[in-house]
């Protein structure tokens, strides 16, 4: 199975050398007397990347914007002498003499500082990039954050990328607890989440308290809610795209941030000539460090990651290699001889280890050339992009009580080869591109002090898939996308063509509606249950011939108007239908393959709307409002599913007062959601055989007894956090302090509500969430 | 086992969970019937215990002492009583009798029904609970089956930093599953196999101990069983409820929640448990040299070991017989941390049943301290060094 697999990758592989091949051959045949304008846009105080500022060459057409990491070129720009000149709104523009010669890249690097802010000249000068997104693609459901947005919103301990997710529209978390989230009315385990396109399964740490993504790392983030195009799959509600930042400074710099959950430093340099950079970042927590070092007890956890991104420009061209690599681990190892109260246990307690860890390593080849390129099939192009991905992702977690006497592990490797070509011209982009997964999977219990395995399974899919997609704007008022992608999965087996089509209508230049389509698929399943209201992670299974493959289909359409050049306002009606959905079966039996799981049907409609105030200048933020209903079914019996919240609202803003500080907010309401009530308890009885009479139940426990599934609701959520930071400089580096107060008024948000029946009246007490926390942090620029 | 390691998972983060609040009295809602019965056909009694879930309606006292004979009242449950219990099978339908003990209080022994019958190897029997105020129990087993009496094992004295207890028992039709039982002063040991076969490490820990003790403690006589279950009995043991949503108990009753299976005995044992010498300064056997002032002490003899040794903290565990001859011997759980002793006289072998604590510290040869709540002063001297 796995050896046949191989053949349509080999092939694939065949086609996309063949491509390349293609390209290079009529890159060689454009040969004029021109040259290239390559560099960076560095902001003139910090030294960091300048996004989105518009670099044009005076006399000529030719014209860029920086992207994430303030990189611009200018391309085929003929021999001689220019102005150029730099634009963005809150900047002061920069004019720059710049001579081109014949086939060199001459590069440059532009340091700009801020200015007052002319909205009257910007407007004509510069498009940010969700109003490019907005005349160029249908962007169905996409929003883009920087990591700057991500930073300035208040936050426990230390900003967090996946909690700033959890406040966008159509994203719900279940609780403070969790960085985990649903997307319109998804579950929990059907988001796609890629660091730099690779996939990274669980990125979370502390039992979802924070990502695995180190805040000075991200680049950018692409969220994708719903009706996203042919080029994605394997996930049934979203994509979350999370791009590392290149380094383009020259020499060694960094960022240290100090919080009072961990440190984190972050090294990178870019060459001179900026055509190769690298980033090396690591963060450790020391609450263990700190609880061994201030009393005799012991505090057996921490987390630490680390993460390496490098680029480097081949040759002459814009041929250039990108290696991501990421490595992060939990470890809760402890005994309980000296961890609790040891005066219960006394030397006796056992030793137990829980350790969960994540790797991924990824490199892409990425190249693009313009002007007259040939394809065959395709046809000529004024540009082309291609790029080659190959990445190995693994999850890996291991429970060990008592040494041995029980352990349990599992483990989930995708080695995953994926590449695309996006070919331009005029009017039109057409794309297609593959993917290929090898997965290994493996799930063992076992008792090395006892019987042996007492649980085991092993799993070898290979999943494979290609897919077209083409974007035609026909007039200046419509943008039509229509992709098909071919998934085929190894061990179930599963093949399928999922259509995906949406379709842009500007009523206006600055109004239009938007509609989009499609079907998904999913063969990755996480053993958790929705129901749980705390996630550590996901245990990983693929369909096979017993489990099978969940599929869902989404309707979405929406309005988005551009109020201002930077502000805007979205709101998105959607459906979406979901068949073979699977929830961990509570009853399955070890010795039978086949029922890990119950199926269900299901179904979520609702309404998001965004109202967004870029943060280019002193105010940006957003009002995020989501009314969503998620229903689920299984053996003709209806519930809602745990993550069902009806109303959803965030607000998020930003103010840099002009001077030192920046203040932020974040004010979150929610209506609450479903809970099983519990409705009395039981005196488990554990029967001897021996003395043919039952144990006294200090040995057996009394458990809960539930009501109906999901039958009552949580009350109303509400959070405001508040944050402040003030900006200065000491010896060349920047200095940032910050305050962030979360749950700033202490509003008491139900996390789980307790049961005790064993007194009369009974009692019912809730433990809450967050509660008031203030933490203190600070960020050193050098 | 997987539902114990998801419950440590889920329960993870809540390590970190934030402070309790809006502590209120709810309404009672209605009670479910609860049963727990397993036929044994090595008895000709069988138990049938009929109780309710716990909704508040009373007041539950969790400070009593376990009587196996009133097993619901002293267990934390809530009785059903004046309930007609009808066990069915091939021989016909028994009713059982909720027993009526003289000289004890009223409600001793309520809500346990006693049928007495002998039970069929493979015979399928059915159970039916109707409570007197409404409500039926209804469920069924097959009994797996066994014909043979099960083999009992002489007591073996079992080194545990050097044995292994390894038991093998012959194939068994009908049944589900086998189960190898180990009893623990902390917490029982109950391990499912489809194997005809079992091996346990002297130095394994007890999973099911709320702090991973070791399973085999030296001082301790550990019976341990091994017996063939039907699959509700495998069902409703390696299932429980979670805490959040009150559900994943495999339950196979209807009407009720509980319980309704067979078992058979296959082998039967007991380890006297022992371990090589860790700190002779402290381990051996010790008597009474002086004590309160009563006609029998807590503690006449007693053996020492040194459970689990550390620099400042050790675990204690051993034996104690309130006469020289023997004849009723118990178990010891103790600490010592420095120079201080203490030591629970454990009931049953139970950890979490005391029947006097001795707290002091080592004198040269003698622990020397008194009881907890009782005056006088103890000695006791060793007469013996490992």
């Amino acid at each position: 199975m796995y050896r046949r697999a191989t053949r349509p990758a080999r092939t694939l592989a065949s086609l996309v050398i063949l491509a390349l091949a293609h390209v290079a051959a009529a890159q060689a045949q454009v040969n004029a007397p021109r040259g290239r304008i390559a560099g960076a846009v560095l902001d003139s105080a910090s030294g960091t990347p300048r996004r989105s500022v518009a670099v044009t060459l005076d006399g000529t057409s030719r014209g860029d914007m920086t992207d994430d990491t303030g990189r611009f070129l200018l391309a085929d720009v003929p021999v001689g002498t220019y102005t150029l000149r730099t634009r963005q709104i809150g900047t002061r523009g920069l004019e720059r003499a710049v001579t081109v010669r014949d086939g060199v890249t001459t590069t440059l690097t532009l340091l700009v500082a801020d200015a007052a802010v002319t909205l009257g000249a910007v407007r004509a000068m510069a498009r940010s990039p969700e109003r490019e997104r907005f005349e160029s693609r249908p962007s169905i459901g996409a929003i883009s954050l920087t990591a700057n947005n991500a930073k300035l919103v208040p936050s426990f301990g230390e900003p967090d990328i996946l909690r700033v997710v959890q406040l966008l529209p159509g994203v719900n978390a279940r609780n403070d607890f969790s960085s985990g989230y649903n997307v319109r009315g998804g579950e929990s385990d059907q988001n796609l989440i890629l660091l730099d396109g690779y996939p990274i399964y669980n990125p979370f740490h502390l039992g979802g308290l924070f990502s695995t993504f180190l805040d000075e790392t991200v680049g950018s983030i692409d969220l994708l809610t719903g009706g996203f195009g042919a080029a994605h799959g394997s996930r049934l509600s979203s994509v979350l795209d999370v791009t590392s930042a290149e380094p383009a400074r020259t020499g060694l710099h960094g960022t240290a941030t100090l919080s009072l959950i961990s440190s984190s430093l972050t090294l990178g340099s870019a060459s001179r000539d900026g055509r190769s950079g690298w980033t090396l970042s690591g963060r450790r927590t020391y609450a263990d460090k700190l609880v061994s070092a201030l009393s005799d007890k012991s505090f057996p956890y921490h987390f630490s990651d680390a993460q390496f991104h490098g680029v480097r420009a081949l040759g002459a061209g814009d041929l250039r290699l990108e290696v991501t690599a990421y490595t992060g681990a939990d470890i809760l190892n402890g005994d309980f001889a000296t961890f609790g109260d040891s005066a219960t246990a006394g030397a006796g307690g056992g030793t137990f280890g829980f350790d969960w860890a994540n790797q991924v390593v990824g490199a892409t080849l990425r190249d693009t050339w313009r002007d007259g390129v040939h394809l065959p099939l395709l046809g000529t192009a004024d540009s082309v992009s291609v790029a080659q991905h190959l990445s190995f992702t693994r999850f890996a977690t291991a429970l060990d009580l008592g040494a041995g006497s029980f352990t349990l592990t599992n483990s989930v490797r995708e080695l995953r080869a994926a590449g695309d070509l996006t070919w331009h011209r005029g009017s039109h982009e057409r794309r297609l591109g593959y993917e290929l997964s090898s997965y290994a999977i493996a799930y063992d219990v076992a008792s090395s002090a006892a019987a042996g395995t007492l649980f085991s399974l092993a799993q070898r899919p290979t999943a494979g898939a290609v897919f077209y997609q083409e974007q035609w704007k026909p007039t200046s008022r419509l943008i039509a996308e229509a992709g098909l992608r071919l998934e085929h999965l190894t061990g179930r087996p599963f093949t399928a063509l999922e259509p995906r089509v949406s379709a842009k209508y500007f009523v206006t230049p600055d109004f239009a509606v938007t509609a989009a389509v499609g079907q998904y698929a999913q063969w990755m399943h996480s053993l958790n249950r929705e129901d749980i209201p705390v996630r550590v992670f996901d245990f990983w299974v693929a369909s096979d011939a017993y489990v099978p493959v969940s599929t869902a289909r989404h309707y979405v359409l929406g309005l988005e108007r551009w109020l201002s050049p930077l502000r805007f306002a979205r709101v998105e009606g959607w459906v979406k239908q979901y068949d073979h959905l699977l929830e961990q079966n509570p009853a399955d039996d070890p010795a039978v393959r086949g029922d890990e799981f119950t199926e269900s049907r299901g179904v979520s409609y609702g309404v998001d709307v965004l109202l967004r105030q870029l943060d280019v200048g002193p105010f940006g933020g957003w009002l995020a409002y989501t009314y969503g209903v998620s229903a689920r079914s299984h053996e003709s019996v209806a519930y809602w599913p745990s993550h069902d919240r009806r109303h959803n609202l965030n607000l998020v803003g930003t103010w840099n007062t002009g001077g030192r500080y920046t203040v932020s907010a974040r004010l979150g309401v929610a209506s609450g959601t479903p809970y099983t009530d519990i409705v009395g308890q039981i005196v488990r009885r554990t029967y001897d055989p021996l003395s043919h009479s039952f144990d006294s139940p200090a040995r057996s426990g009394i458990e809960p007894v539930g009501g109906l599934r999901n039958g009552e609701r949580y009350p109303l959520f509400q959070r405001l956090d508040l944050g402040v930071s003030r900006r200065s400089e000491w010896r060349g580096m920047q200095l940032l302090p910050y305050l962030s107060l979360v749950n700033a008024y202490n509003a008491h948000n139900v996390f789980i509500y307790t049961f005790d029946y064993t007194t009369n009246p009974p009692t019912r007490k809730a433990s809450s969430q967050f509660p008031f926390l203030p933490s203190l942090g600070l960020t050193v620029t050098f | 086992m997987r539902r114990l390691v998801r419950g440590a998972v889920t329960l993870v983060p809540l390590l970190f969970a934030a402070c309790t609040f809006d502590q209120r009295t709810i309404g009672v809602p209605s009670a479910q019937l609860v049963v727990h019965s397993v036929l044994n056909q090595r008895e000709s009694e069988q138990e049938v215990l009929v109780e309710r879930t716990l909704s508040g309606s009373a007041f539950i006292d969790d400070t009593r002492r376990f009587d196996p004979l009133d097993p619901i009242n002293t267990g934390g449950g809530v009785a059903v009583t004046g309930a007609t219990v009808t066990i069915a099978g091939p021989d016909g339908s028994f009713t059982g009798t909720e027993l009526n003990y003289q000289d004890f209080p009223p409600q001793y022994g309520a809500g346990r029904y006693v049928v007495r019958m002998l039970v069929r190897p493979g015979a399928r029997y059915t159970l039916t609970v109707c409570a007197s105020d409404g409500g039926t129990v209804t469920g069924s087993t097959v009994v797996p089956m066994v014909t043979a009496p099960p083999l009992i094992m002489s007591e073996l004295s079992f080194r545990r930093d050097r044995d292994t207890l390894q038991v093998t028992w012959p194939a068994v039709p009908l049944a589900r599953a086998y189960g190898l039982r180990v009893d623990s002063p902390f917490a029982a040991f109950l391990l499912f196999t489809d194997s005809t076969h079992a091996m346990l490490t002297g130095e394994i820990r007890n999973v099911f101990a709320s702090d991973l003790q070791r399973l085999f403690i030296p001082g301790f006589e550990q019976a341990y069983t091994v017996f063939a279950v039907d699959t509700n009995y495998f069902d409703y043991y390696r299932s429980r409820n979670d805490p959040f949503t009150g559900s994943g108990i495999i339950n196979r009753l209807q009407g009720g929640i509980g319980l309704f299976g067979s078992v058979a005995l296959l082998r039967v044992g007991a380890l006297d448990v022992t371990q090589s010498p860790v700190d002779p300064s402290i381990e051996g056997d010790y008597e009474i040299a002086r004590g309160p002032s009563q006609a029998v002490p807590f503690i006449d003899v007693m053996r020492l070991y040194v459970e689990t040794p550390g620099a400042t903290h050790a675990s204690l565990s051993g034996w104690y017989s309130r006469n020289r001859r023997l004849s009723i011997r118990d178990g010891i759980a103790g600490t010592r941390d420095g120079t201080r002793i203490e030591l629970n006289l454990l009931v049953n072998q139970d950890a979490h049943q005391h029947l006097a604590t001795f707290m002091g510290t080592q004198v040269a040869d003698s622990l020397v301290g008194a009881y907890a709540g009782i005056a006088g002063r103890v000695v006791l001297r060793r007469r013996v060094v490992p």
